[in-house]
Formats: structure tokens, sequence, C-alpha cells
């Protein structure tokens, strides 16, 4: 490349400046020359992105040359809404001076005083170069080229893509709803965003072309939303007129249609769906040009775009709240319920009311169904969620979703947009919860509460951001312990989830949040901190470190580690101590004596226990038969199959239901242990070692035996874990005991091992019915 | 051919069968016991599931000869059953059980392990063939299953 600059730019065809001498003869130059043309650096997202680069590369050489490393004005941080451009400002004025000293000793060094020019230079180029190609006949050629270069454009692509695009045509459509036929109120609606999209680039585009000296004329300015407004609309008209023509399909014929068209149609519908059901109101759209220039700003700079938020502030501002909360009586009882409205509504609508302690109501969902009294909701009416200012972020808009699911009314298929804000996002979640193998979210995992100004806490309950209490240095009182969202991914990391397995935690969620609910011991930390500390101070302990927040109104989870004895003993003595629950804690006193060792039977094993017999409660075949049904059905008759019918029952077949349990499992105590359980790590290897560490981290030792929740305990411990080739997934409290299910240690170990300890605890447990405790003891 | 079915929930991925009355059932698994897919002893042996856990159908069938092992069959072991008289024969899973009614006598008796049916992990077929010579086999093998050296036909019981 020629010219005064060192740096590259792109589409090295322009390089070549003269005039062109003959006429393009081909489609395919024609197209070339419109795509290049399209892509010309004279659009803000274009001007922004060479900028960025050209920026780029001279700092590099610059680098090279000096060993100095200068930031980019442009590099990603800068915001578009910040209307100062400080950073930008800074570091451009920065960089022309240590280029204009630099370049004194290294003349090859280019200078970025021209980056503009250049850019400029370039664009004016390539446009003119394509407006020498028009009219010169086939202009077939040119148009493919226009079209494809401008929807390769990130602009473009944007106005396409961001869903607030989609969230605006409803708004706009709303207005339109009584005045035009579906089709055309398509195109009508598309045609306004369109413009109004093009519009703001356009605005965009001016301001930044202007200084350049390559801004368009008013005229092509028009020309261009106008333009914009006529695509939209033939492409959104299209769109619509797809989905009514298949709307009005006879059912056979949508049936006999191949598979791919059945799908294509179904995902139309579904867009048809949600812009008839979406309740955004038309200040929408302007919330949606402000959002299509920051996304336009933030995907040129190389960062995500962050656009929820606006749509949701505009659509909340739209709705008149105070209105609709005296839709329902000014008291009643506090809590979440469904009331009628105070007006007459033809029973057609409902009130999802959520009301304060006083019964006044702070949050209602209006819901409007199809038929009177009925559940299934009008998608046309959409749903109305309006919550008190002071009470936002609190969790109660999903509080209210979820009360109309739970009463069987199909929000989730009304709120399917829902998604697309945080709060929708929330509600999406609530719902899942709700109604189990609709969302994502991890069963064990944190809840995100979001409570306002003060940003969004991992919680443990759906609403509730605080993870447990703990002592305020210097009084009685206790504060809540939070855990800040934004904090979550260094405090759960990888290090601490390993480490929080050592402590036969799940992971460092889990861990966090039971050491915050039910901690043993309060230490002074350094620098005003408070380690709060769970398990036997003898061995290795969960900790949580917290720091106080500035106005002493919570504490803040700052760490989430193990610490050894020695480490514990060095914070001092506990400010406080607290009791803990029997069982769930390593350490204890055992009320109950420990089998001797003259009462071991056979060899150590199964050990008597005083009280008890070791066969205490039905003996095995007591047990059995007690369990059995059918038991005294002769040979040749039908035997119990486990709830399916025998295929044939020539062989007497009887599966013994789980033995029958107690009235009630209370938790696991020690005073009433029937059966001890010696495991020796030499014999059972990794099982041993398992269990061993599973009870050393708080896992109870003293476990009831309860078959009848084995499927659903397993189900549940197993839940987001992965069968490891050659290794047995071995659960500590096991499945067969009630203490088991979520939240027991699960550990990869040797299936030998795995199935030697099996046999060991079957044939222990054998003839124990439901309810019966045992305690597992490992020895060498 | 006389057969019974039933659902078995299987925990520490081992199906384990003995008479009723026996005193010590469960047998002690070792590294080679789980490579070979089983613990024999007399009067009890522990064959080792496909899966970790769950629940499993198991269809139980006395013979006279086992005959060849189907195609869907994923692992095959045939080991010598003596079923005594005047008791059931226990099917446990550890964490369920199910007795049957076998006639006395001295059986080969093939554990035959098939792909899931229903809502089940996995399928089991015994096969209690009286007339077949009893031995020790592994007729199919998955690629869990190690053989080295010979097959392992002792075990310790579970409980020392």
């Amino acid at each position: 490349m020629s010219g005064p600059l060192d740096v590259a730019f792109a589409g090295d065809d322009f390089s070549v400046r003269d005039p062109i001498t003959t006429l393009p003869r081909t489609l395919e130059e024609r197209f070339m020359a419109a795509w290049r043309a399209a892509q010309a650096p004279d659009r803000y997202f274009r001007i922004t992105e060479e900028r960025h680069r050209l920026w780029r590369d001279a700092l590099d050489q610059y680098h090279a040359a000096t060993g100095e490393t200068l930031g980019n004005p442009y590099d990603p941080g800068l915001d578009l809404g910040d209307p100062t451009r400080k950073q930008e400002t800074r570091r451009k004025a920065v960089a022309f001076e240590k280029f204009r000293l630099a370049r004194e000793q290294y003349a090859e060094l280019p200078d970025p005083e021209l980056i503009d020019f250049r850019i400029a230079q370039d664009a004016r180029y390539r446009r003119d170069l394509a407006a020498q190609y028009s009219g010169t006949g086939n202009g077939f050629g040119a148009f493919l080229g226009d079209v494809a270069g401008e929807a390769a454009t990130p602009h473009s692509l944007l106005a396409m893509l961001v869903p607030p695009a989609r969230l605006a045509a409803t708004g706009a459509q709303v207005l339109l709803r009584t005045f035009l036929g579906s089709v055309g109120r398509e195109a009508v609606t598309q045609a306004a965003v369109g413009m109004g999209a093009q519009a703001v680039g356009e605005a965009l585009d001016y301001a930044t072309r202007k200084p350049l000296g390559t801004q368009q004329s008013a005229e092509e300015i028009g020309q261009n939303i106008l333009g914009a407004g006529l695509g939209s609309a033939l492409f959104g008209g299209g769109v619509r007129g797809l989905q009514e023509g298949w709307r009005l399909l006879q059912p056979g014929a949508r049936a006999a249609a191949p598979s791919a068209v059945r799908d294509a149609a179904r995902a139309v519908e579904r867009e048809a769906l949600d812009a008839g059901t979406n309740p955004l109101p038309p200040q929408a759209t302007s919330a949606h040009e402000d959002l299509l220039a920051r996304a336009q700003d933030a995907v040129a700079r190389g960062r995500p775009a962050q656009v929820s938020d606006h749509v949701a502030s505009a659509t909340e501002a739209a709705i008149d709240g105070p209105s609709l909360l005296g839709s329902v009586a000014p008291r009643g009882e506090p809590g979440v319920r469904i009331e009628a409205g105070v007006a007459g509504d033809g029973g057609r609508e409902r009130f999802v009311v959520y009301r304060d302690e006083a019964g006044a109501p702070v949050g209602v969902l209006r819901l409007t169904t199809l038929e009177p009294d009925g559940r299934r909701l009008d998608p046309a009416a959409g749903l109305t969620v309006y919550v008190l200012p002071q009470r936002r972020r609190q969790g109660i808009a999903s509080d209210l979703y979820v009360e109309a699911a739970r009463a069987g009314y199909n929000v989730r298929d009304i709120a399917g947009r829902g998604d697309l804000t945080p709060t929708g996002a929330a509600v999406r979640r609530a719902l899942a919860r709700e109604r189990p193998g609709l969302g994502t979210a991890p069963p064990a995992g944190p809840h995100f509460v979001a409570t306002g100004g003060r940003g969004d806490f991992a919680g443990t309950a759906p609403g509730n951001p605080d993870l447990g209490l703990a002592p305020r240095p210097g009084s009685d009182a206790e504060l809540p312990i939070r855990a800040p969202r934004s904090h979550l991914r260094r405090l759960t990391g990888p290090q601490q989830d390993g480490a929080a397995r050592q402590l036969g935690y799940d992971s460092a969620w889990h861990q966090l949040s039971d050491v915050a609910a039910n901690w043993d011991a309060v230490h002074a930390g350094p620098d005003g901190r408070l380690v709060l500390v769970k398990g036997d101070a003898t061995g290795t302990v969960a900790t949580l470190t917290l720091r106080a927040t500035p106005a002493n109104r919570y504490w803040h989870v700052t760490e989430v580690g193990l610490r050894s004895a020695d480490q514990v003993a060095a914070l001092g003595a506990p400010l406080r101590v607290r009791g803990h629950s029997p069982g769930t804690l390593p350490g204890e006193t055992t009320a109950v004596p420990r089998a001797l060792p003259d009462e071991v039977g056979q060899g150590g094993g199964i050990a008597r226990v005083p009280g008890g017999d070791g066969h205490a409660g039905p003996s095995p075949s007591d047990a059995r038969s007690a369990a059995t049904t059918g038991a005294s059905s002769p040979p040749g008759s039908a035997g119990d199959v486990g709830g399916r019918p025998a295929e044939r029952s020539d062989v007497i077949a009887r599966r013994t239901d789980p033995a029958p349990a107690p009235s009630t499992l209370e938790p696991a105590g020690k005073a009433d242990v029937q059966r001890v359980i010696l495991l020796s790590r030499k014999a059972y290897g990794e099982a041993a070692r398992h269990i061993e560490d599973a009870i050393r981290a708080g896992k109870p030792d003293v476990l009831t035996i309860n078959r009848a929740g084995i499927s659903a305990n397993r189900r549940a411990a197993l839940r987001g874990t992965r069968t490891i080739p050659g290794k047995h997934r071995d659960e500590y409290p096991p499945a067969m005991f009630k203490e088991g299910g979520a939240g027991a240690s699960v550990r990869p170990i040797n299936p030998s091992h795995n199935r030697a300890a099996g046999a060991y605890i079957g044939r222990a447990c054998g003839g124990l019915p439901d309810g019966a405790k045992i305690r597992i003891e490992i020895a060498d | 051919m006389i057969t019974a079915s039933f659902v078995l929930d299987v925990s520490y991925s081992q199906i384990v069968i003995f008479p009723k009355s026996m005193e010590n059932p469960y047998n002690h698994w070792t590294q080679r016991h789980s490579d070979q897919g089983f613990a024999w002893r007399p009067g009890c042996v522990a064959f080792g599931a496909l899966t970790e856990g769950g629940s499993h159908l198991v269809e139980v069938s006395v013979v006279d000869h086992a005959g060849d092992v189907a195609g869907d069959v994923i692992r095959a072991i045939e080991v010598p059953f003596e079923v005594p008289v005047d008791d059931d024969i226990e099917v446990s899973g550890v964490s369920g059980l199910a007795f049957v009614s076998v006639p006395p006598g001295g059986y080969l008796l093939r554990c035959e392990f098939l792909p899931p049916a229903g809502d089940d992990e996995g399928r089991v077929r015994l096969i209690f063939a009286r007339k077949d010579k009893p031995r020790f086999a592994v007729v199919r093998a998955d690629e869990e299953i190690s053989i080295g050296d010979g097959l392992l036909t002792t075990a310790e019981p579970a409980a020392p």
C-alpha cells in the first residue's frame, strides 16, 4: 500500500486510486463493488471498528519501537452512554503526545492524527467507485451486492437479532391492532420499527461522520430511512402472510406437509403467538432505539450488548401501576392469593395479589381467562404485573407468577417472552422450580435474588437473600449473611469446590450455604472480619470468612475454605459457640456405648449394642416374612412381582417390599442404634475412606434404614453427577438410608471396593426393617 | 420351562443369589472378582451388574438346557448352583430382594444381562438349567469384564 501511513487498510483493492477506465462487464464485478461499498468505513459501526483496528496497529508499532504499551482509545470498556467519553479523549491525548515525541526518534512510526483522515478517504473512495458503477447496466448485480453487504454488516444484523426489535414490533402492534388486518398490520409495524431503528442509526452516523466530512445529505438520509421501512414492511408482512396462510390450511393438509415445513410453520406460529401476546407498550419502541444504539456501540467495541434492563424499565413506566393495584381491595389477608377484582369483569379477570404484613397490596398480576372462571389465559390480553417500586427486586413478581401457575393458569405459555429480561428470567426459574423439568436451574444451586440498588445476591430460597445470621461484634445483635452474586464465581470456583468435596460437600456453594446457616462457632478474623467454623475442632473444618458492609447492615461472604485445627486454634477463643443438630457433625459425644471388642460378632463385623441384641426388631426371617406378600402362596401359584404382573408364575417369585416402616421416621439419633457396622479401611479401601471423609465432614454416622425411599434418594444424590468409566459413584449416606439423597457426598471409587462394602452393608442390614438405625464406624 | 419375573431394586451394582436360610450370605468382592463379573462360593453367588444401581427387571426360569445365548445379551456368566431341599432362593439386589421357589437339585445357573427395557435401568435373566453340566464360564463378556489368568471360583463371605 502506498500513502503516508504504514498502517494497513482493509481491502487492498482500494489502494488503487485510478478512476475506472472501462465499464464493469459482469454481474460479479458489480456485486463486489456494491458489497465493498456497503462495508465502507463510513457508518458508525465500521468507523468505530476501523478506528480500533488502525489504532491497535499503530500502537503495536509504537510498542515495538519504544517498548512502551499504550491503551487503545477505542478499547472495550468505553460506553456510548458516557457523553464525555473521558477515557477515549484522555487516551487519545496521551497517545498523540507520545507518538509526537517518539516520531522524532523513530520516523517510521505512523502519525495517529491521520487515522481518521485515511478512514474517511477510504470510505469516500469505496462509495465513489460503487457510484461510478451504478447506472452502467446490470443493476441486478449491484442490487444483490448492496443487499448482501448491508445484511452482512453488524449494524443490520443487530437490528434483526436483538430481541427488543421483536418486542418493539409488538409494542407498535398494540396501537394498530384495531385498524388493520393481520398482514398489513404486521407490515406497517415492521416498517415503523425499521424506520425508527434506521433513524437512530442515521443520527449516530451523522454525528460520527461529520468531523470526517463524509456525512450524507438530508436527502440520502431520508432515502435510507424510507428504504429501511419498505424492506422491513415487505419482510414482516411476508412472514405474517406465511403465518396466516399456514393457519388457514386445513388440519389434514398441515399434517400432510413434510416435517421440515411443519417445523418451520411451528416456528412462525410461535412468533405470531409472541407478537400477539406480548403486552409491551408502544413506549418500548423508543427504548428499543436507545438499546439498538447501545448494542451497536458495545459490539463495535468488542463486548457483549447488555440491553434488557432498558426495555423492562420502559415497560414498567407504561403500566398504570396504582390503577392496577386499585383493582383489588385495599385490605386483605397477608400473603399471596388469587382474588377477584373490585370492579365487575365478567368473570374473566383474576388478580394474583401479594399483600404485606398489614394486608395492603404491594404487587399484583392480572390474569384474563378465555372463559369465565377458566384457567386458560387469553393470549390477546396478555399478562400485566406491577410491584410497588420500593418492593421491587425482592422476588415478589416471581411469587405472583408461581402462585398463578400453581393454581393451574398457563402463565408460562403467555409469559414465554419473559426470559428476555432479568425479571423474566427470574420468573422462568421460579416456574421451573414449581414445575420441575421445565427449567435449567440446578436444584441444589443458588437462587439469585435481586434486591434493588444493592445488587444481586445468591440465596438458598426464592426471594430470600439471607443465608443465615452471624453476630455483630460488641453487641447482641445478629446481621444477615449474604453472598453477592458478583462474588460467587470467586467464592465457588473449582479450587473451592475441590476443598469442599474434601469435606464431603457437593460443592463450594453447598458448603457456603450450609456453614452460613449452621455454623458451630464464630471467631474474630483479621481486619474486623468474622470466621464461621463448622465441624469438629480437632480435625479439618469448613470455614467462611465474612466482612461487614460499610453501614454494618450485613455480613458479606469473602472466602469459602477449610482450616486445620491448628489454624482454628490460632484464631483464638471463639466469640460465640452454638449447638448443632444431632447426628450431623463429627466429633459428637455419643450417648450410646460403643461396642466392646468382645461384643463384636465374628471378628469385628457386626457389633452387638447394649440394649439391643444385634438383631433388634424382627429377626431376618421375621422381617422378610412380614414384608413378603404372598409368602403363603402354594408352589405354583402367582407371586407378588413388585406391582407388575408376572408373565408366568410356575416359579414362585415374591418380591419383598420394603420392610414396614414405623409411623414416623425421626431424625437419626444415637440412643436407639440397633446395629453398629465396622468397616475396615484395609478390606473396603476407597469405600471406607469415602465414608470416613464424609463423616468427618459432617455427614451423619447414624443412619436410618429407609428402603422405600431408595430410588428418590439415589436420583437426588446423583443428580448432576456423571458416570466415570471404570468407577462407581459411591454415595454417603447411602440411598437406602433416610439421611441419603440430596446433599449426600458422592465420590467415584473402585467398583470392587464399592461392591464389597455394599455386600457387607447389605448383609449387616439384612433383617432390619425400615426405620431401624445403624451406626457406621471405620476401623483399621 | 417355568418362569417368573419381578422388579428388583439393585444397589452397589450386584445381584446376589443364595438360599433363604443361609446364615452368612453375600460375598466379599476383590478386584479379581469384580473384573470377572462374579464372586462365587458354595451356596452363594454374586453377579456384578452393568449399572451402579437402580431398578432391574429380573426374569427367572427353570429349564432343562440353557441353550444358546441370545444375540441381545450383553453379558452372560454361568456358575454351578445347588438349590437345597425345602428352601426358597433369595435374589437380592442389596436394597431389594425377592424369593423364588426352585425345585431342589444341582443346576447350571446362567445370569444374562440384557439391554434395559421400559422404565427399568437393567434387565436380568436368571436361568436354572437342571440338565446342563454345571461349570464356571463367562459365556459372553462385555468391555468391563477382564478374565486374565482364569476364573476365580472361590470367595469369602461378606461378613468376616
